[in-house]
């Protein structure tokens, strides 16, 4: 899927589609991911969804101004963190980073996490940093370090040592 | 300085890994170097390996209590309906009820949509994926009458594509209940070029199979697809197109139209185009002739269909009578493997088994119901195994031919570069009016062993990204099976490359001497198989390469010397890997 959106894609695609075409079908592709990535960040289904629908929207008028995507992966989420970043700051209760929102999402969700193994997981994710814990999320929809590395602005190096700081928290409960 | 740098490198060899070397290993993110060592170390110390199976367990925690949440989330969210309202026009976000009007419009639009889209396809609408399973249906129906074999004549042609002339071959196939025989004629070059094109694309096929267009279809990821109903003469067809999106290289088809008779499904006619814009090259085939013959006039007479088992198949043990481990363990799935590999469907990829949860499902098509009949008896003894394998059961009759078109002639005796240069290698070497004979000969053997090296490397391949580890972990019967599977391709590879050498070898010495003393190969320095097979395959990709380089692309003198030398050096290449794979797999 990570070689599918590349610049090579997009300018074909471009070529033959319309630009809306060309964001329905990407839409098809990530609009899931997209979705859990801000709904783990910002830790409300309404709010998740309207920012969804906002990066979609984002992608289209990039589009439409003629702007080159380069790595259409990475640029979705870029756009879905600072949205959501964006969002933490504007009610302020929630930090910088919806931590609290994380935990709560999780005790909405206690339906579904049952058992010893998912009481031990959701205690080592409150331990989790802002940046560890979005790189841990990022990681899971299937972003490279490098990836990861543009969407949060940081180095690859500090990714690096965000997740294996995160998986060692998370071993320690295990 | 020197013993310096041999203690910098002894510590760093010695020492334990971090746990960000681990996780980026586990991750693939570890530059090759970095890579190498860690997995080295782990290999030595239980302590590392220890930390690196609790990463392991960490990360497939996290990825299992995720999904619980994401599954929970996602029984919720269905999508965003309406969202689609608020692209087009709309430069900027606005407040919440702009896009609730626009959601609304957009909700009218699309049932307005839907219910002129319904009335315009409901009559008659059939999905491409329809057409192409019935015609894969129809190219497989059973002959019920023993004594026939279907004959079909195909014609190929290239167009013309700026100073390169139109060039053209013929594809003789005859098929009976257990197999197909096929011949071709025309120019060597487009034989090979539609070799490359067709390995190239996944298609095992000869041209205008249904098969083949739907596997090379299936490989394509993202494409538009298409169907059209038309007419030629009293002819009534249905058209899939397919165009790939993406990056198209070289040899990647970028469209293909398959055109099948509506009557029966039959495919009738086929066209590609090959590689990116700037450089794309099409291709027509046309069925000429169908009809049913006597077998004892096809080419299925002389050797008797039972050698289309492979020799390796009657070296092989019987697979063991030991218990299955469990139901869908390992050993089921290295011992249905195993049978699949004794009948040589192993080489082609048609059938494949998909593992899950307590059972193997072996999928795909064979072409008879005796063929499905062999299959069935050499998965008899392996346990919880479900076959899905379709055998087709369309009747077959003769085929109408394709009303005749327009078409501008081949250019006679045009011919390329590289085809002059093997004919006047013929010619020095005393073959007179028979050259061309001799040099079309050379180029369709050498085709012919490039295309069974591949089909064993891809094999080999196949078994290694499924079964990493040959012995660790397996029981002492499947790890039998597995390298008896793995030897029997080494062998097969060892043999094709050494006839390929042979055959190629007084051409390569005449047209470039200094290639032979050069031809020596530095064995690559892999220690586990997955790794070897891995070697083989790209090096057998390289060498199909420059024989495709050699009786094709090459444009002079200077191009054919230089192909020449490379392909004498890659088949020495490969042939010292398969040496190495045979050393790891005794």
């Amino acid at each position: 899927m990570n070689g599918w959106f590349d610049a090579a894609w997009m300018a074909e695609s471009l070529r033959s589609r319309s630009a809306r075409d060309v964001v329905a079908e990407v839409y098809r592709h990530l609009q899931s991911p997209v979705y859990s990535y801000l709904h783990a960040t910002v830790g409300s289904r309404v709010e998740a969804e309207d920012l969804t629908q906002e990066v979609f929207v984002r992608l289209h008028q990039e589009l439409q101004r003629g702007k080159a995507i380069r790595n259409l992966r990475s640029w979705m989420f870029s756009v879905a963190h600072n949205l959501a970043m964006d969002a933490c700051r504007r009610e302020t209760h929630r930090g910088v980073l919806a931590e609290e929102d994380l935990v709560q999402t999780a005790g909405q969700e206690r339906d579904l996490i049952e058992g010893e193994r998912n009481r031990k997981m959701t205690a080592s994710l409150q331990r989790l940093s802002p940046r560890e814990r979005q790189c841990l999320e990022l990681r899971a929809e299937g972003l490279r370090y490098r990836e990861i590395a543009d969407v949060l602005q940081v180095s690859v190096a500090s990714v690096q040592s965000f997740l294996a700081r995160a998986v060692s928290k998370l071993k320690e409960e295990l | 300085m020197r013993y310096g740098r041999l203690l910098d490198d002894i510590l760093r060899k010695n020492r334990h890994t971090s746990g960000e070397e681990i996780l980026g290993l586990l991750d693939g993110e570890l530059p090759a170097r970095d890579a190498e060592r860690v997995r080295r170390h782990l290999e030595r110390c239980w302590n590392c390996r220890a930390e690196a199976e609790r990463t392991g367990a960490a990360v497939t925690g996290f990825v299992e209590y995720r999904k619980n949440l994401l599954a929970g989330r996602e029984r919720r969210f269905t999508g965003l309906p309406g969202w689609e309202a608020r692209l087009g026009d709309e430069p900027a976000p606005g407040p919440p009820m702009f896009r609730l009007r626009h959601a609304a419009l957009a909700a009218v639009g699309l049932l307005a949509f839907v219910f002129l889209g319904l009335r315009l396809t409901s009559t008659d609408s059939v999905s491409a994926a329809d057409v192409i399973a019935n015609a894969r249906r129809a190219e497989l129906a059973p002959i019920s009458n023993p004594g026939l074999v279907q004959y079909r004549k195909l014609s190929l042609r290239r167009r013309q594509q700026g100073s390169e002339p139109v060039r053209t071959a013929e594809f003789e196939i005859w098929s009976d209940g257990s197999g197909r025989r096929v011949r071709h004629s025309g120019e060597p070059d487009l034989l090979v070029e539609i070799e490359t094109i067709f390995a190239a694309n996944r298609r095992g096929s000869p041209p205008l199979s249904a098969a083949g267009f739907d596997s090379w279809r299936n490989s394509v990821k993202a494409r538009k697809e298409t169907v059209t109903a038309v007419s030629k003469g009293d002819i009534d067809l249905l058209t899939v197109t397919e165009e790939a999106y993406g990056v198209i290289e070289a040899n990647a088809i970028s469209k293909a139209q398959l055109a099948v008779r509506k009557r029966d499904w039959v495919p009738l006619a086929e066209n590609f185009t090959v590689g990116p814009a700037s450089r794309s090259r099409d291709y027509e085939v046309e069925a000429l002739e169908s009809r049913l013959v006597s077998r004892a006039a096809s080419p299925f007479a002389p050797p008797s269909p039972a050698t289309a088992v492979p020799p390796a198949a009657e070296r092989a043990p019987s697979i063991p009578a030991e218990p299955a481990v469990s139901s869908g363990g390992m050993l089921d799935e290295i011992a249905a493997h195993y049978a699949l590999h004794k009948l040589g469907e192993c080489l082609d990829g048609a059938i494949e088994i998909v593992p899950s949860v307590g059972k193997l499902t072996v999928k795909g098509v064979v072409e008879s119901e005796s063929r499905l009949a062999e299959l069935h008896d050499a998965l008899a003894d392996v346990p919880a195994v479900r076959l899905e394998v379709q055998v087709p059961h369309v009747a077959t009759d003769a085929l109408v031919p394709l009303p005749a078109q327009a078409e501008t002639p081949p250019a006679e005796g045009a011919s390329s570069p590289a085809g002059d240069r093997i004919r006047r290698y013929f010619e020095s070497t005393g073959g007179g009016a028979r050259a061309g004979e001799q040099a079309a000969a050379l180029a369709d053997r050498a085709v012919s062993i490039v295309g069974d090296i591949r089909r064993n490397a891809w094999a080999l391949r196949r078994l290694a990204e499924r079964f990493s580890s040959l012995g660790a972990g397996r029981s002492a019967a499947s790890a039998s099976l597995l390298k008896t599977m793995v030897s029997d391709h080494a062998e097969a590879l060892q043999s094709e490359s050494a006839t390929l050498r042979d055959l190629l070898s007084p051409l390569l010495d005449a047209v470039s001497p200094g290639a032979a003393a050069q031809a020596g190969s530095t064995p690559p320095a892999v220690s586990d198989w997955a790794a070897a097979s891995s070697e083989i395959f790209e090096s057998q990709r390289t060498m199909e390469t420059l024989v495709h380089e050699l009786f094709i692309r090459s444009s002079g003198d200077a191009s054919f010397d230089a192909s020449a030398a490379q392909l004498r050096q890659a088949i020495a290449i490969l042939q010292a890997k398969v040496q190495v794979l045979k050393e790891i797999v005794p």
